[in-house]
């Protein structure tokens, strides 16, 4: 054993020499382990699980019942092993013991890996998933449809853990005002079975509660085992408000999962329950705009056919009107014409009667004319005569006188 | 509609009706009643939108 350091500053407060630092504490544990022959053992024997690759290395737990140890198969070693360890293999390990001074922690370095067959875990993890799919819990049939927007989630998980505030975050996020009951219970440890079931049937007779949250953050496997034990995942399967559960990370599976009606992945996905209250928002205003469209479209359609109806039954009807005033001005027209030269063949007949008439007239004028020239020529003639008869009667008289004047003259 | 219709049918409903205004084979009648149907249905959408009070109860 290392003395103790006499620099720290809490041996002045304490009564007692024997005073160390975690760092020299941590040197005298790697010491006795370095030193410690009977720790070093061929095989460990156990189940393997939390297998994951880091850095290259592939790390995984040695578990048995309770108890558990880290182990690390270096990269160098990773491909030359027998077995690569995974989660349902019973192996047996062999490698040095060595102790993680900066953080007070031993792990198995590995050099081999033996298979040992099904872990005793994968045992039980089967039976108890056909011991449910015997009774049709895991078949899709028995799931029920999540409520649209539900106005109450009740959430069971440990109140004081990220979880908890994750899933709560999460649900607010999207739906702001949605209200949340919290059921607190253990998830891991000697009471959670009894708390988880105890919280999803109190909230399965809550008429409030429109969703059921089971959900709980990562960790080992061994912890999240819980959440294949057939009685709580019974409860959940067998409520009549919708349920929906989220356990560890991304990849981690529970028979809890596997019967609930709906999955998530972790606790800050648990939001996946209830809609995103701005998506609805939008979708209403979309909703709202496309149907004022549509309606504005529809009138203007119903109306454009009305004025093209209307304009065409217009056109139509002056159209037929103009070709029955045009046959009637044709019509009229003819008539009018007939009747203008009917009218001039009237005028023409009684005007060529006319001067027929006054031709006649004028003839028998002529005639007349030809009557009183002759009765004038004659009376004039007869008027000469007489004229000339009485001029004879006149110089006879007037030479009668003459001679008698001479007579007498001579006498 | 009702108040329990979910949220989907009402919005399968809205989207029928859009459906039947865009094809144009309906009377202005018609058409006056369909967008009067799609507005109250609407309006039953926002009313179911406003649920919860944002409560956290611990239980």
């Amino acid at each position: 054993m290392a003395e103790a350091d006499v620099s720290t500053t809490e041996a002045a407060e304490l009564d007692s020499d024997d005073i160390v630092t975690v760092a020299t504490l941590n040197d005298e544990i790697s010491a006795v382990i370095d030193e410690a022959r009977e720790l070093n053992h061929d095989y460990v024997v156990g189940d393997a699980s939390d297998c994951r690759e880091a850095n290259g290395h592939l790390h995984f737990d040695l578990v048995a019942g309770d108890a558990s140890i880290h182990c690390v198969v270096f990269g160098v070693r990773y491909k030359s092993l027998n077995a690569t360890p995974d989660e349902e293999m019973h192996i047996a390990v062999r490698g040095e013991i060595s102790y993680y001074e900066a953080q007070g922690s031993c792990s198995l370095i590995v050099e081999d890996v033996v298979d040992m067959g099904k872990s005793e875990y994968s045992q039980i993890y089967a039976e108890n998933k056909q011991k449910l799919a015997a009774d049709g819990l895991l078949d899709d049939e028995h799931k029920q449809s999540l409520p649209d927007l539900p106005a109450t989630v009740g959430i069971v998980t440990s109140a004081d853990s990220d979880a908890r505030i994750d899933a709560v975050t999460a649900i607010h996020d999207r739906y702001p005002k949605v209200t949340i009951k919290i059921q607190d219970a253990n998830v891991q440890g000697p009471d959670a079975l009894q708390e988880l079931m105890s919280g999803v049937a109190a909230f399965d007779q809550d008429a409030a509660v429109d969703v059921i949250i089971v959900t709980r953050g990562g960790g080992a496997d061994k912890t999240l085992r819980i959440f294949n034990e057939t009685p709580l995942c019974r409860v959940i399967a067998d409520t009549d408000t919708p349920t929906a559960v989220g356990i560890g990370h991304e990849d981690d599976r529970t028979l809890a999962d596997e019967v609930a009606d709906y999955r998530f992945m972790t606790p800050t996905h648990a939001g996946e329950v209830v809609p995103k209250r701005a998506d609805l928002d939008e979708e209403c205003s979309r909703l709202a705009e496309r149907l004022d469209t549509a309606y504005q479209s529809a009138i203007e359609t119903k109306l454009t056919a009305s004025k093209t109806a209307l304009d065409n039954a217009y056109q139509s009807t002056v159209a037929s009107r103009l070709q029955e005033l045009d046959a009637s001005l044709a019509h009229a027209a003819d008539r009018h014409v007939e009747a203008e030269i009917r009218d001039l063949r009237n005028r023409l007949d009684t005007a060529y009667k006319t001067l027929e008439q006054e031709k006649e007239h004028e003839e028998e004028l002529e005639e007349t004319v030809e009557e009183v020239r002759d009765e004038a020529m004659t009376e004039v003639e007869a008027k000469v005569a007489r004229q000339q008869r009485r001029y004879k009667i006149a110089i006879a008289v007037l030479v009668l006188v003459v001679l008698g004047l001479a007579a007498l003259y001579v006498i | 509609m009702t108040d329990n219709t979910p949220i989907s049918d009402k919005v399968d409903r809205i989207e029928t009706i859009i459906e039947q205004l865009e094809d144009g084979e309906v009377s202005l009648e018609e058409a006056q009643e369909l967008r009067e149907e799609g507005k109250e249905i609407l309006a039953e959408l926002e009313a179911t939108l406003d649920v919860g009070d944002s409560e956290i109860i611990e239980q």
